[in-house]
């Protein structure tokens, strides 16, 4: 017998199943919605995080606390430019029900020196939208050692956090230019837990130890889950 | 003694209707016989079947578009049981016989000898068995074969070849691990 006969015959001793189509809806059904449960899942914990994120970041002030700007998959938590020291609720919660290490929500304070000409903004965003208007006279008096912008020319950096005490933060600039570490005066109690974090700066170098600072965010990314 | 009117694919038959209802019921047998030639069970068979037409329904509409969906079908049954080698329970052995009938002489031959080439088919390599089923069962080309398995026209005939031979060797020596 030939090959192609025999697998012929091999294969016509196998019985048809009368339930077959019903029994492949059903597979689908189970299949869609085993699916569309992952997916509400997947979606629900994404939002969720970025709403807890988002929510935490958020000041119940209502005139110049930590604020959020949801950029790339990521989220820019603005906590240093409140205008008041000590005065709004920030938080360094990442999320998906994970807390970095250190202070928990409503637990932590943080500001700024009150500067002479009035509050600052609250918020400046860091991806590339045009700033707020500089305030007119220096917010603080930071201290750069490295490479610091031009006097008189204002600057938007980027860099990272690489240390935090209750009233100073320090971020180390590495961007074009300009670069070394940053350390300006923001009173936070306890420090903030962003060590590490991405951070963007904002202001105008003017004089040869003066800084106006506009804007200071760090970059918390949202967990996944 | 063949029944091809049952085995073999309706490949001269008219148009295959688009709707997935009509397709099953039309030409889900066939795919049943080629999974049973590749996985040697008839239940393990109806299951790989079932798990095919589960995943094609998904994109039916647009599979369907296209024009005849068979071979996009019979490609997802393939890969479907390829994949299915890994599974942990592929390691059971199954329990399925065939009936005996030992009233009837030519019967009873024949009976011995699909058994021993069922036996035979499940001893080749995955790979070689697919390749030997799609070209001396389903009758496609050493082209249709690779562009089904995904592979070069050389690999099937290579595979095939092998397959060959191996099958060969079985039935000639009688080899039935399962007896």
């Amino acid at each position: 017998m030939e090959l192609h006969d025999a697998l012929t015959d091999l294969a016509g001793t196998v019985t048809d199943d009368p339930h077959r189509l019903a029994n492949v809806h059903a597979r689908h059904r189970r299949r869609r919605r085993t699916r569309v449960a992952v997916t509400a899942a997947s979606t629900a914990g994404v939002v969720g995080a970025a709403v807890v994120v988002g929510a935490l970041a958020f000041s119940p002030s209502s005139s110049g606390g930590p604020q959020a700007n949801l950029a790339a998959g990521a989220v820019w938590v603005d906590v240093a430019t409140s205008g008041r020291a000590p005065s709004a609720v920030t938080s360094t919660t990442l999320g998906g029900g994970q807390s970095a290490p250190g202070p928990k929500v409503g637990e932590q304070t943080c500001g700024v020196p009150v500067p002479a000409g009035g509050p600052p903004k609250a918020m400046v965003p860091a991806d590339g939208r045009p700033e707020p208007p500089p305030r007119p006279e220096p917010l603080s008096t930071p201290v750069w050692t490295g490479t610091p912008p031009p006097v008189g020319v204002p600057f938007s950096l980027n860099g990272t956090v690489t240390g935090t005490t209750n009233d100073s933060v320090t971020i180390t600039v590495s961007d074009g230019s300009s670069e070394g570490t940053f350390v300006f005066p923001s009173v936070c109690d306890p420090p903030l837990a962003v060590v590490g974090a991405e951070a963007h700066i904002a202001g105008t170098r003017t004089g040869l130890d003066t800084y106006e600072l506009r804007a200071f965010a760090v970059r918390v990314q949202p967990s996944p889950s | 003694m063949l029944d091809t009117d049952t085995a073999v694919d309706d490949y001269d038959a008219p148009p295959l209707p688009t709707d997935f209802d009509s397709y099953v019921i039309r030409r889900s047998p066939a795919l049943l016989r080629l999974a049973f030639l590749l996985t040697g069970d008839r239940f393990k068979a109806e299951d790989l079947v079932q798990t095919t037409l589960a995943k094609v329904l998904h994109r039916w509409d647009a599979t369907a578009a296209k024009g005849d969906p068979h071979p996009y079908v019979r490609t997802v049954l393939i890969h479907t049981a390829l994949g299915w080698r890994r599974r942990k329970w592929e390691g059971e052995q199954s329990t399925y016989q065939l009936p005996e009938h030992a009233s009837d002489h030519d019967f009873a031959d024949l009976a011995a000898r699909r058994h021993q080439l069922r036996s035979a088919l499940l001893q080749l390599p995955p790979r070689q068995r697919a390749a030997v089923v799609l070209r001396h069962y389903d009758d496609l080309s050493e082209e249709q074969a690779a562009a089904v398995l995904g592979c070069s026209v050389g690999t099937v005939k290579s595979q095939t070849a092998k397959g060959l031979e191996r099958l060969r060797t079985l039935l000639e020596t009688n080899d039935d691990p399962n007896d």
